[in-house]
């Protein structure tokens, strides 16, 4: 992890990325800007923000990428999506899913042919910016509730997670594997 | 932020089928939609029967990812809501809450819940004593709060102006009382009585 993101303090709505305001001025060292958000509220925001492209843009000024984008994007522990995302398959949606009504349970919406959707180990389908910030939180797939790990290894799952979304230090277990498949 | 083209959805979706369900959601008012006025009609064979509960909702800034707030407006007398406050013991209301869920689905629970108490889990410590103690007090104060408080809005503007009308008052009297009363037909009857 770069030192830059390690400093981090803020997140800067212009540049997309953390910065580290060099004064109590609270502007951004790239751009100037004083559009920025303490790095946890940041977070919290896009969390809740992500499928919403309306209010994104009214945060932003501009059409907004959803909050895994963004850090794909911008962040270089995000470079590299996560095992415990990674281990969720993707599946693309068929003309079979469109034609059978599927929608997304969490917004609601049909899934549109030819696009990914995650599958949880009990089959059921969301869109990644849906199910991302459910998981988290929980352990558990919204529908049934099935749980994706033994209870006691739920904490466990959501340290990883938290950690991969949090963009201080202390990652050290950014390559630890963790299955979201609890059949093993 | 709370996810509002999903909201909309749900609202259509859940008035859709009102006359089968019983089940309604409004926005309070049009400049929002994270207050809502839920509706949903007392369960058959319950002293709720017969009765039209209004149950507040407000949408937390993470719904679907956090449960709505729901609190009833219309007084009731059940052992799980408080009689006081209206404040609702559901556990999807709470930490069982989960996306998948939606306002349609939870204000069903609400209405199953009318059918079902738990006075194991109460809201209202007195009321499920009574209903612990005392079933058939219990049946006729909650079958009595059900006519004094749940009745009333069970009719639509329409048919309360009709009612009045039918019984000598002028129309546009009639609704400008009913206004002035927030559509109390037994406030407006007192004052077209007394007026």
């Amino acid at each position: 992890m770069s030192s830059s993101v390690n400093e981090s303090t803020h997140w800067c709505y212009r540049c997309r990325q953390p910065v580290r305001p060099p004064t109590l001025d609270l502007i951004c060292p790239s751009c100037d800007n004083d559009f920025l958000q303490e790095l946890s509220e940041a977070l919290g925001n896009m969390q809740s923000h992500s499928r919403d492209r309306l209010a994104q843009s009214f945060y932003t000024g501009m059409p907004m990428l959803g909050l895994s984008e963004i850090y794909k994007q911008r962040s270089p522990i995000f470079l590299n999506p996560h095992p415990a995302i990674e281990a969720m398959p993707s599946i693309t949606i068929t003309r079979r899913h469109v034609k059978s009504g599927l929608q997304c349970p969490v917004c609601q919406e049909d899934f549109e042919r030819d696009t990914e959707a995650k599958q949880m180990p009990c089959n059921h389908l969301y869109h990644f910016d849906c199910i991302f910030p459910w998981l988290v939180q929980h352990n558990s797939c919204p529908v049934c509730r099935l749980q994706l790990r033994p209870e006691s290894n739920g904490s466990k799952i959501m340290r990883a997670l938290i950690s991969f979304f949090w963009p201080f230090g202390g990652s050290s277990d950014q390559n630890t594997q963790y299955n979201l498949d609890s059949d093993d | 932020m709370v996810d509002f083209a999903r909201v909309q959805k749900e609202l259509q979706e859940c008035n859709r089928d009102f006359e089968v369900s019983g089940i309604k959601v409004v926005p309070k008012s049009d400049a929002s939609l994270a207050h809502l006025l839920g509706t949903i009609t007392g369960p058959l064979g319950t002293p709720y029967e017969g009765g039209t509960f209004k149950i507040d909702i407000t949408l937390p800034d993470g719904y679907p990812f956090e449960p709505p707030k729901m609190r009833f407006a219309t007084k009731v007398w059940h052992p799980n809501i408080s009689s006081q406050s209206g404040a609702i013991c559901l556990d999807i209301l709470k930490d069982q809450w989960s996306p998948a869920l939606t306002l349609k689905t939870a204000l069903l629970s609400v209405q199953a819940l009318l059918s079902a108490p738990e006075p194991d889990d109460p809201q209202d410590a007195v009321v499920a004593q009574q209903y612990l103690r005392d079933y058939p007090t219990f049946m006729g104060t909650a079958r009595y709060w059900t006519e004094a408080f749940a009745r009333t809005s069970s009719l639509g503007v329409e048919e309360k102006v009709q009612k009045l009308v039918e019984m000598g008052f002028p129309d546009a009297l009639v609704r400008s009382t009913l206004e002035s009363v927030e559509g109390d037909e037994n406030m407006a009857l007192e004052k077209l009585c007394s007026g």
